[in-house]
């Protein structure tokens, strides 16, 4: 019970850390509140964790098959505690299912346990690939709302009232879609041991991983909100929309049962769920925001500051995973 | 924050409103001139009046729309822009009322030979308000036609200034006038040509905003 409590504080750090991937564009933008961009926050994560948690959480039984016991699961998750708080302490949002993989990596090289390369090479490259998928496709989305909205030829308010009841769905949508990464991340590691070592239902589960979610949402993500909101490059309402667009597309794309298996069976290849960093999508977003409009307005020694954590907060997880698991082996 | 449909439909139409007291404003003034050059005083009182009861409605509607659009946060990106362009558009509701209370006062004494050049004058200040208001109906809804608009309004200023510049010279050229009449005259073709600067500065900044939006 006491690695479950661990990974319920995790929960309340990566709510901090990744509200922002949701509403920080809208709020940034000045088109929602705070109190209720996390409202909606929160209803739609849990919603997400419940009905979409299982298939990303498997990642973390197949990248080591022969799984660790569940009281190294502190091992696994001291480390990614002690990055993320440190990211939220730079006020940047790091991700969360990186921090993960890599702290079990670093467990598994230590305790020279069988990892598998193959899943954690496709991992790696998707994971690469997904900031530029997210660069480009955010300008196709941001040219394809504006394009719609300007054919429509509404009155400024009006236009206004569409914008914020979009950004609120596709808020939302983009919640659902996190919700499962999210809850996949931190208590996802927990599955294998449901029924064994965890006497619990694994919705259960998955609902108190991302209540704590949104209470860390709700009190601690503030400030992360407006650093990447406004400190990268500034954000007008069509562009946080089409943030959110381009978050929901990748986010789902790599949650969703129904469209993997599509996907799969359409140009046969072997795709699976895997959770996908939310702020390497929304940063790269807004970056790529940042480029249509020609670099004007945008924070370059910020967003090359939050670019390089991608780098060395999986580094720094490894190598403390690493020397934890040798210490407490 | 406003969420429902209602609050922006409130506001529209107290923006609307707004500007159609200005052209309803510019309309009695045109009406109150031809009276006064036909002497009927009693009738250029009343439209004074009219002209004061409208001006005030348009500065109460100004505030609550700029009240209403900082409380419910509404249209963040345009907002600074929107507020301007109802300050600055209620400044001509403003100049054109003090006209009227000056004319209604002072009943300044124009001689029947300058009845035509004032005339021009005011029709086509008169022109230069209409344009600016449709200009600013069009700014929210397509900033296209704002910009198109605005620039006749500039094209209407340049030809109220020649207005004004021969009336002037008309005026002092006529020896039939004392000094002091001349100066009462040409301080009348000021006033009454000001209305045309504070609209070519409306439009003005309304070009700058429509470029950005």
């Amino acid at each position: 019970m006491t690695y479950l409590i661990l990974a319920l504080v995790l929960g309340i750090i990566v709510g901090a850390n990744d509200a922002v991937n949701v509403f920080g564009s809208a709020i940034a933008s000045k088109m929602l509140k705070f109190s209720r961009a996390i409202l909606f926050f929160i209803i739609f994560i849990i919603l997400g964790a419940i009905v979409n948690a299982q298939y990303p959480s498997a990642i973390y039984q197949n990248i080591i098959p022969s799984y660790f016991s569940i009281d190294k699961t502190f091992i696994i998750l001291v480390p990614v505690i002690v990055a993320t708080l440190f990211s939220i302490k730079l006020k940047i949002s790091s991700s969360i299912s990186q921090s993960l993989i890599f702290s079990i990596i670093g467990f598994a090289i230590a305790t020279e346990v069988n990892v598998n390369y193959n899943i954690f090479e496709q991992l790696v490259f998707v994971w690469i690939l997904t900031p530029f998928i997210s660069f480009f496709l955010v300008i196709i989305l941001h040219l394809l709302i504006n394009s719609c909205l300007n054919i429509l030829k509404l009155n400024m308010f009006y236009k206004d009232f569409v914008i914020r009841a979009l950004l609120i769905l596709f808020g939302c949508l983009a919640a659902f879609a996190l919700g499962s990464n999210l809850t996949a991340s931190i208590v996802g590691i927990f599955s294998p041991f449901i029924n064994s070592s965890i006497h619990i239902n694994e919705n259960l589960l998955f609902f108190l991983g991302s209540g704590c979610i949104g209470l860390g949402a709700l009190f601690f993500s503030k400030k992360i909100i407006h650093n990447i909101g406004t400190k990268v490059s500034k954000i007008n309402p069509v562009s946080a929309l089409a943030i959110l667009a381009t978050q929901i597309v990748i986010l789902l794309f790599f949650s969703s049962k129904v469209i993997i298996d599509y996907v799969n069976l359409k140009f046969g290849i072997n795709l699976f769920a895997m959770p996908i960093s939310a702020s390497h999508v929304t940063l790269a977003s807004i970056l790529g925001i940042a480029a249509f409009k020609g670099f004007r307005e945008t924070n370059i020694k910020n967003s090359l500051f939050i670019i390089s954590s991608w780098i060395y907060l999986p580094v720094v997880v490894f190598i403390f995973s690493y020397y934890l698991s040798l210490t407490f082996r | 924050m406003s969420f429902y449909k209602n609050d922006q439909k409130e506001l529209i139409n107290s923006i609307n409103l707004f500007l159609d007291n200005i052209l309803e404003v510019n309309s009695l003034f045109e009406n109150l001139m031809k009276e006064f050059f036909l002497k009927n005083y009693k009738k250029v009182e009343d439209l004074t009046l009219k002209i004061s009861d409208l001006e005030s409605a348009c500065d109460k509607l100004r505030r609550t729309t700029e009240r209403k659009i900082y409380q419910e946060t509404l249209i963040p990106e345009q907002r600074g822009d929107v507020l301007g362009m109802l300050e600055n558009l209620d400044k001509i509701p403003g100049q054109l009322q003090g006209n009227a209370h000056r004319i209604n006062t002072e009943k300044p004494d124009i001689h029947k030979e300058l009845h035509d050049d004032f005339n021009n004058l005011v029709q086509n200040n008169s022109t230069c308000v209409k344009l600016l208001i449709s200009g600013s109906k069009q700014f929210f809804i397509d900033p296209k036609k704002t910009i198109e608009d605005c620039l006749l309004v500039s094209k209407h200023e340049s030809t109220g200034d020649k207005i004004s510049t021969k009336l002037k010279n008309a005026i002092f050229n006529n020896n039939n006038l004392d000094l002091s009449q001349k100066m009462h005259l040409r301080y009348f073709v000021e006033i009454v040509d000001e209305v045309a600067n504070l609209a070519e500065d409306v439009a003005d900044r309304l070009i700058i905003s429509s470029v950005k939006n």
